[in-house]
C-alpha cells in the first residue's frame, strides 16, 4: 500500500468513527437526519449532540492526537520503544498539582480552572526539573531518561504522601480527576484541544527530519548538520507541552501515547515525516473508539475512558511484541 | 590553503588534557593515516575534528575557515565522519543513507528531491549494498552497516572524510573491500583515518600522525613516519619491519614473532 | 450517642422537634411536582440513588429520583434525556458553580439549587431536616 493511500484510508477511518461517535449513546440517531437538518434545534437530541456529544467528539480526538504524537517524538527521541508522555513525570507532576490545590481548597476560589492550570503547571515543572537536572550534571540523552523516571516516582511519593494527609472527599476527588476521562469536555475545552492538536500535527511533520536523525543517535545527528542539544531540549519541550495540555484537560489517559505510534511504526515505517501525521489520525481513531465503548459499554453508567485505553493498549502492545518475536525467530 | 589544517591543537576534557600541541595537514587525495597506543589521543583528535568535543586550544582550518567561524550545518557540509558503531535500528538502508543529505536541505522539508535520490543510488552503488535498500539496518550484518554508514558520507560529499578504526570486527573479505573502497574515495576527499592495524593503513596512506601519550612524535610522509623506530617509541615494545617487496613492507611487534629475527 | 452521653432527654427534645418539622413538610408537600436529579460528585458525575439515604430527601418533597436504579455514577447524556425538573447540586468541592452553569446550557427548563455538602452529607437529625426544608422551600417555589 502506498502512502498517499494509507493517508486517505486513516483520514475515512477518523470520519467514519467521528461519525459514528455523534451518532451512538443514549438513542442511536441517524447521520442522515442530523445533516440534513431534521433534528429540530429545540429537541433534546440537538441538544445531545451539540453540547455534549460534539465536543466530547472533538476533545477525544484532539487528546488522541496529542498523546500520539507526543509519544511519537519521545520515542524517537530517546530511541527506546517503552517511552510514553508520562515516562518523564509529567503525569506525576500533574496529579501532584491537582492534589496541592485540592489540599489548598483553591478549587473553592477559583472553581475548575483552578485544577486545569495547577496541572498544567505541575507538568512543566518537572519538565522543566529534568532539564534543569541535565543541564546541571551534562548528561547524555538516556540518563535524562532515568531522571525523568526518578522525578516520576518522587512526585508519585509526594502525591500520596499528601492523599494520606487529606479529607476523604479530597481523596477521592484527586483519585477521580486522575483517571483520564472525557466526560468533562465542554465546547472550549473542545476548540482549544483540536485546535492544539492542528497545529501540533501540521508542525510535527516538519520535526519529522530532526527526529529521523536524532533517532540514529544525538552525536550521528551532530554529524550530519543537526545542533543536536539544542534540538533534543526543544522537541523534548514541545512533546511534553503536547501532553500536558491533554493531562490538564482531561486527567491521565494511559497506554495511547506508547501503542500507537508502535502500530504505525508496523504499518508505515519509520520516516517521522510520514508516520507523525499518521500518528495523530491512529491516536485519534483509537481514543475515538475506546471512548464510544467508555460510555455505551454500561449505559447509563460510564466508564473512564483511561481505563479501556489501558486494558486495550496493553492486550495491544502484549500481542504487537509476541507477533514481532515470532517474526524474528 | 589546505583542505584540513590543524594547528597546534590541544583537546581535553575538563582539566584532563589528551592531546596536546598537535598539527596536520592535508588536501584532496591524502589520506592520513593517525597511529599511536590506546589513549594515545586518536580518537579524541577525530572527534575535535568532526566537532563532538571542543578544542582548548589552536585552531582548525577548513579550506582556510576556522572551525570556530562555521556552524554544525556547514561544518557537515564539509567534514564527514563513519561512525565506528551504527545504531541498530529498524531505519531502512535506502532511509539511513538518505540521511547524509540533511545538511544540504532543507531541515523542514517533507520530501527527497530527485537529486538527492539520484546521489543516494549512486552512493548504494559505490559502496556495493543497492541490493540491501530496503532492508533494516537491525537486520544486516556489522561490515553491512558499516558500508551503509560509508555510504551515507559518501551521500554527505564532503572534501574530509573522518574513518575510526573502519575495519575494526570485520573478517578479511570486507576488510579488503572497505581498503580499496578507500583508496577509491581518495581520489575525491582527503581521508583521515585512525587505525590500530599500522598494515593496514600503511598500504593505503601517504601521510601519517604518530601520536604518543597526547603527543605529536611526527607528521609527514608515510615511508618516513611509519618507520619501526616511531612505532617503538609510540607503542613502547619493540617494532620490527619486514619487507614483503619493493611496495610493500608490514611492522610486526617482536615479542608477536615466534623466530628469532637477526639484526 | 444520647445515651452513652447521659443526655437522653435533650436528645429526645431535638428529635423530637426536628420529626415534627419534618412529617410536617412532607405532609404538606403536593406528590408527583416532577422529577430531580441531586448530584453529590462531578467528574465523574455520581447522583444520589435509593440506596442513599438522601433518596428520602427527594421523595420527601414529592419528586421522583431519576438516578434511583442508576448505582456507580451516570452519564450526562442520560440525565439529559431524562430532563428533571429539579436538579440539586452538592457544592462538591467548589466545582457546583460550573456544574450548574453546565446544567443550565444543557436542560434550559431545570431549576438548580446548590446545598452545603458538609450539611446535606451530615445525616444528624438537624442537617437533615435543614438540608429537607431548604430543598421543600426551593421545589414549591417554582
Amino acid at each position: 500500500m502506498n502512502k498517499a493511500t494509507q493517508y486517505i484510508l486513516f483520514v475515512i477511518v477518523l470520519v467514519a468513527l467521528s461519525i459514528l461517535s455523534i451518532t451512538i449513546g443514549s438513542s442511536e440517531l441517524s447521520a442522515i437526519d442530523i445533516l440534513s437538518g431534521k433534528i429540530s434545534y429545540e429537541s433534546t437530541e440537538w441538544t445531545i449532540i451539540r453540547h455534549l456529544r460534539l465536543p466530547r467528539t472533538l476533545t477525544t480526538i484532539g487528546i488522541g492526537a496529542l498523546l500520539s504524537l507526543s509519544g511519537c517524538i519521545m520515542q524517537g527521541l530517546f530511541r527506546n520503544p517503552l517511552v510514553e508522555p508520562y515516562t518523564m513525570g509529567l503525569s506525576g507532576g500533574a496529579v501532584l498539582g491537582v492534589a496541592v490545590t485540592f489540599c489548598l481548597g483553591l478549587q473553592i476560589s477559583f472553581g475548575i480552572p483552578a485544577l486545569i492550570i495547577s496541572a498544567l503547571l505541575g507538568g512543566l515543572l518537572t519538565m522543566f526539573v529534568v532539564l534543569t537536572i541535565r543541564r546541571a550534571i551534562k548528561c547524555d540523552i538516556n540518563s535524562m531518561l532515568l531522571i525523568g523516571i526518578m522525578i516520576s516516582f518522587a512526585t508519585s511519593s509526594i502525591t500520596t504522601l499528601l492523599m494520606s494527609l487529606t479529607t476523604h472527599e479530597n481523596l477521592s476527588q484527586i483519585i477521580s480527576w486522575s483517571i483520564g476521562s472525557m466526560d468533562s469536555a465542554s465546547e472550549e475545552m473542545a476548540i482549544f484541544i483540536v485546535a492544539s492538536a492542528l497545529v501540533a500535527t501540521f508542525a510535527s511533520a516538519f520535526l519529522g527530519n530532526i527526529i529521523n536523525a536524532l533517532s540514529l543517535g544525538a552525536t550521528e545527528a551532530q554529524h550530519i548538520g543537526i545542533n543536536s542539544q539544542k534540538m533534543i531540549i526543544i522537541l523534548f519541550v514541545v512533546a511534553t507541552l503536547m501532553a500536558a495540555v491533554s493531562v490538564a484537560a482531561v486527567g491521565v489517559v494511559a497506554f495511547v501515547g506508547m501503542i500507537i505510534p508502535h502500530i504505525i511504526r508496523r504499518i508505515a515505517g519509520h520516516d517521522h515525516r510520514y508516520i507523525l501525521p499518521l500518528a495523530a489520525m491512529g491516536g485519534s481513531s483509537f481514543m475515538l473508539l475506546c471512548d464510544i465503548a467508555a460510555r455505551t459499554i454500561i449505559y447509563p453508567r460510564e466508564l473512564p475512558s483511561g481505563v479501556i485505553t489501558g486494558i486495550c493498549g496493553c492486550i495491544m502492545f502484549i500481542y504487537l511484541t509476541s507477533r514481532q518475536r515470532n517474526e524474528h525467530n | 590553503m589546505n583542505t584540513i589544517d590543524i594547528q597546534s591543537l590541544t583537546v581535553g576534557y575538563g582539566k584532563q588534557i589528551v592531546i596536546r600541541d598537535i598539527s596536520l595537514s592535508g588536501n584532496i587525495g591524502d589520506i592520513i593515516a593517525i597511529i599511536g597506543a590506546n589513549g594515545s589521543g586518536k580518537s579524541t583528535l577525530l572527534k575535535a575534528i568532526i566537532g563532538d568535543v571542543k578544542q582548548q586550544n589552536g585552531n582548525i582550518f577548513f579550506n582556510g575557515i576556522n572551525s570556530y567561524d562555521i556552524t554544525t550545518r556547514q561544518r557537515a557540509q564539509i567534514v564527514a565522519c563513519v561512525e565506528q558503531e551504527t545504531y541498530a535500528s529498524q531505519m531502512h538502508i535506502y532511509d539511513y543513507v538518505m540521511m547524509g543529505r540533511t545538511p544540504f536541505r532543507s531541515l523542514f522539508s517533507l520530501t527527497d528531491s530527485d537529486d538527492d535520490r539520484r546521489i543516494v543510488s549512486q552512493a548504494l552503488d559505490t559502496v556495493g549494498i543497492a541490493h540491501l535498500a530496503n532492508k533494516a539496518l537491525a537486520e544486516t550484518s556489522g561490515g553491512e552497516r558499516r558500508l551503509a554508514c560509508i555510504a551515507k558520507t559518501l551521500v554527505q560529499q564532503p572534501q574530509i572524510l573522518l574513518l575510526d578504526e573502519p575495519t575494526a570486527n570485520l573478517d578479511w573479505a570486507n576488510k579488503v573491500a572497505i581498503i580499496n573502497l578507500l583508496r577509491t574515495l581518495a581520489q575525491s576527499m582527503c581521508l583521515v583515518i585512525v587505525s590500530h592495524d599500522v598494515n593496514e593503513v600503511i598500504s593505503v596512506a601517504n601521510k601519517a600522525l604518530v601520536l604518543a601519550e597526547g603527543h605529536s612524535l611526527c607528521f609527514g610522509d608515510a615511508h618516513k613516519t611509519i618507520t619501526p623506530e616511531n612505532l617503538s617509541q609510540a607503542y613502547k615494545t619493540d617494532i620490527c619491519e619486514i619487507n614483503i617487496d619493493k611496495e610493500s613492507r608490514i611492522m610486526m611487534a617482536k615479542g608477536l614473532l615466534k623466530l628469532k629475527i637477526e639484526n | 450517642m444520647a445515651q452513652e452521653a447521659r443526655c437522653t432527654d435533650a436528645a429526645n427534645k431535638i428529635i423530637e422537634r426536628e420529626r415534627f418539622i419534618v412529617d410536617s413538610i412532607t405532609t404538606k408537600t403536593r406528590r408527583s411536582i416532577g422529577k430531580m436529579l441531586f448530584q453529590v460528585g462531578s467528574r465523574p458525575l455520581f447522583a444520589v440513588t435509593k440506596d442513599y439515604y438522601l433518596n428520602e430527601v427527594i421523595t420527601r418533597v414529592g419528586c421522583t429520583n431519576i438516578c434511583a436504579d442508576v448505582a456507580g455514577g451516570c452519564s450526562k447524556e442520560f440525565v439529559v434525556r431524562m430532563k428533571p425538573d429539579f436538579i440539586i447540586l452538592t457544592t462538591m468541592g467548589g466545582l457546583a458553580t460550573e456544574e450548574e452553569m453546565e446544567w443550565h446550557k444543557l436542560i434550559k427548563n431545570a431549576h438548580c439549587l446548590i446545598v452545603d455538602e458538609n450539611e446535606a452529607g451530615c445525616p444528624t437529625p438537624t442537617f437533615y431536616r435543614k438540608t429537607l426544608e431548604k430543598i421543600a422551600n426551593f421545589v414549591n417555589n417554582q
